[in-house]
């Protein structure tokens, strides 16, 4: 069983959709000796998964995949990529279903929650999850994280009639309310408006501390929102 | 149980986007399995009714051949007799497995009948057939030879010899009956008998040759279609010719009742033309009727089986469409952590209810059509049961439960491809 996600090893990873794609750009750009020290597909290197980075790359260069293929969703790849020691390819359903529900937790970049459930609900799903809270205090959770995102009187409306901007905070929560040991944020703040992002930012900041955990946020460009310890292109 | 929710259970149902298209899937489904419940449940009475009818064990196999009577008999009684080398014959041919004869009475016979004041007397015969080609027989059908040997000077039995005698069962042809209730007794204004109450009338039957005779009580203890003869036991028969023949007749069978291995078979019938033999074969109709019935069950049950083929069809097109239309919903909850395994159980529970439902309800009915039906066979006094098969209850159990495995096993296969990619 796993313990520990560790070093997120990328041993020249490349997603299969996007192979033609990038050997054309690689050969194209080959004279000029792009910094690929930091490029992530198709290179070997490792992310610290308890340090704080940023992975920058502009749409269509593979982000959401990349998610993927950390939660074990999608195998379309060449190379390996390895937790630690262990090969994720090697994973069966178990490990994967513990990684997502205690190890790695998601804001997705298409938020991802169910239109016809109410924002409660939604959270109430992934809260129920942790096996080791009770009821009760899943609620006082819920509620108290909602009040810091100013949601807290949207909770019991259908996930469909909240604006975008709402639904990321839900989706921010949401994320919030698993045990994890890396946060990845996919764009976590588009839709949110300078003060929200603010406070948004400082929960995530506050709740990493807590969980002693790490994070990478996936964001079309460069941003200031964390301290980095390290900056990835895809 | 705490990580299971109603919104979890509805995200995996696909009774909440499809509600129209279960309830049709349901319905179809437990159609169905209904028909081929009843096509089997009727199948198997059928089966037993006709097994009951066509009596018991395997007198089916039994045919009665005689010699045809023409010119030829009418000039001599004789040659309708089968001597010995025709049943050698007869024993050679492959599908004859046995050759019993009837045997006829050489002695002279003589019955009254008190009817009240009434007392009717006639000069009758008898035959014997093995008990195996009579079938079930009446418990009556039994007989305890009387002691012989002493005899006075006139050729009377002694008194002691009379008493000793048990009662003579006699079977007498449903045909015989009918013609005396429906024919004879009418016109002479005389009783008719029910089958019933045959056992109640006391027979006498006297016994003699040229020299004795012998008085012995009988009894009607009952009625058969399987030949048209007035039949005692084999064992009276044997004594009474012994004791009471007349010599001069030859013991020859003019009938004789062969075992055949199939009685439909064209070579039989072929022998049997060219030796210009007849063949009464009382159960031909009954076993045809059968045939004919079983074939149009086993077509209906076919069509069930088809039917309720075509169901599970629409069942899976059915949850196909839930899969692909919940696939982003599945989609999420794997990746929150949820398990495939758990998903497709709920998945199967939410959609256990109906079909358990259904297929209680199609065992219901089955039992009510077959119980109705059994009584309106039994107000025709024709001998139905009206419980229910044991094959037709494991079918009704087994058919929902197969099906509920089916989908799970299915679901947690592309959940599971969901889940992993």
């Amino acid at each position: 069983m796993i313990t520990t996600i560790g070093q997120i090893q990328f041993d020249k990873v490349i997603p299969k959709p996007l192979k033609e794609r990038l050997s054309l750009e690689r050969s194209r750009s080959n004279d000029q000796k792009k910094h690929e020290t930091t490029s992530i597909w198709g290179q070997q290197l490792s992310i610290d998964s308890k340090a704080t980075s940023l992975i920058v790359a502009s749409s269509g260069r593979g982000k959401s995949t990349l998610v993927s293929y950390l939660l074990g969703q999608r195998k379309d790849y060449t190379g390996t990529l390895q937790f630690g020691p262990n090969n994720t390819r090697a994973y069966k359903e178990p490990e994967w279903t513990f990684i997502r529900s205690q190890k790695i937790s998601v804001v997705y970049q298409d938020l991802k929650l169910f239109a016809h459930l109410s924002l409660k609900e939604n959270l109430l799903i992934k809260a129920r999850l942790d096996q080791s809270t009770n009821p009760r205090d899943r609620d006082d959770r819920i509620h108290q994280l909602a009040e810091v995102l100013e949601l807290d009187k949207l909770l019991g409306k259908q996930a469909r009639f909240l604006s975008r901007g709402e639904q990321q905070r839900g989706a921010i929560i949401r994320a919030l309310l698993q045990p994890f040991e890396l946060l990845v944020l996919d764009e976590a703040f588009g839709h949110l408006d300078p003060e929200l992002t603010k406070i948004a930012i400082d929960l995530i900041k506050s709740e990493c501390m807590r969980q002693a955990a790490g994070l990478i946020a996936l964001d079309l460009s460069q941003d200031q929102n964390f301290d980095y310890k390290e900056t990835y292109t895809l | 149980m705490s990580i299971l929710s109603l919104s979890l259970l509805s995200l995996c149902s696909g009774w909440r986007k499809h509600p129209l298209a279960n309830l049709m899937a349901l319905i179809a489904f437990g159609l169905g399995l209904l028909l081929l419940l009843l096509s089997l449940q009727f199948a198997q009475q059928a089966t037993v009714f006709f097994a009951n009818t066509l009596s018991e064990d395997n007198t089916s196999e039994y045919l009665i051949i005689n010699k045809k009577i023409g010119i030829l008999n009418n000039l001599n009684p004789e040659a309708s007799a089968f001597k010995e080398y025709e049943v050698a014959d007869l024993k050679k041919e492959p599908f004859i497995k046995e050759i019993q004869s009837v045997k006829a009475n050489t002695f002279k016979t003589n019955a009254e009948v008190r009817i009240g004041s009434a007392v009717f007397g006639s000069e009758l015969f008898f035959e014997s057939v093995p008990d195996a080609f009579l079938g079930r027989l009446p418990s009556a059908w039994k007989w305890q030879q009387p002691q012989t040997g002493d005899y006075d000077s006139s050729g009377t039995a002694l008194q002691a010899d009379r008493q000793a005698a048990s009662t003579v069962p006699v079977l007498i042809s449903r045909d015989f009956l009918a013609m005396y209730n429906l024919g004879f007794a009418n016109t002479r204004g005389l009783p008719v008998l029910p089958e019933e109450t045959l056992g109640l009338i006391p027979l006498s039957l006297r016994i003699s040759n040229q020299d004795r005779y012998l008085d012995l009580p009988a009894r009607i203890v009952g009625v058969t279609s399987k030949i048209s003869s007035i039949l005692i036991p084999q064992e009276v028969m044997d004594w009474a010719n012994r004791d009471y023949g007349r010599k001069r007749l030859s013991g020859d069978p003019r009938r004789l009742i062969v075992k055949v291995s199939d009685p439909r078979s064209t070579e039989l019938e072929k022998f049997l033309r060219k030796k210009q033999y007849e063949v009464s074969d009382a159960s031909k109709g009954l076993r045809e009727t059968a045939y004919l019935v079983n074939t149009v069950l086993s077509v209906l049950a076919s069509i069930g089986a088809i039917m309720l083929a075509l169901a599970v069809l629409i069942f899976f097109l059915n949850l196909q469409l839930f899969v692909s239309n919940s696939r982003q919903d599945i989609d999420l909850l794997v990746l929150m952590g949820y398990r495939s395994t758990f998903l497709a159980f709920l998945s199967s529970a939410s959609a256990a209810l109906g079909i358990v439902i259904v297929s209680a309800l199609a065992l219901v009915a089955t039992i009510f059509i077959n119980h109705s039906f059994g009584e309106f066979m039994r107000s025709k006094s024709l001998d139905f049961s009206t419980g229910i098969g044991f094959n037709v209850v494991i079918v009704g159990l087994l058919g929902p439960v197969l099906l509920l495995l089916t989908q799970y096993f299915w679901l947690r296969f592309r959940f599971r491809r969901l889940s992993l990619g």
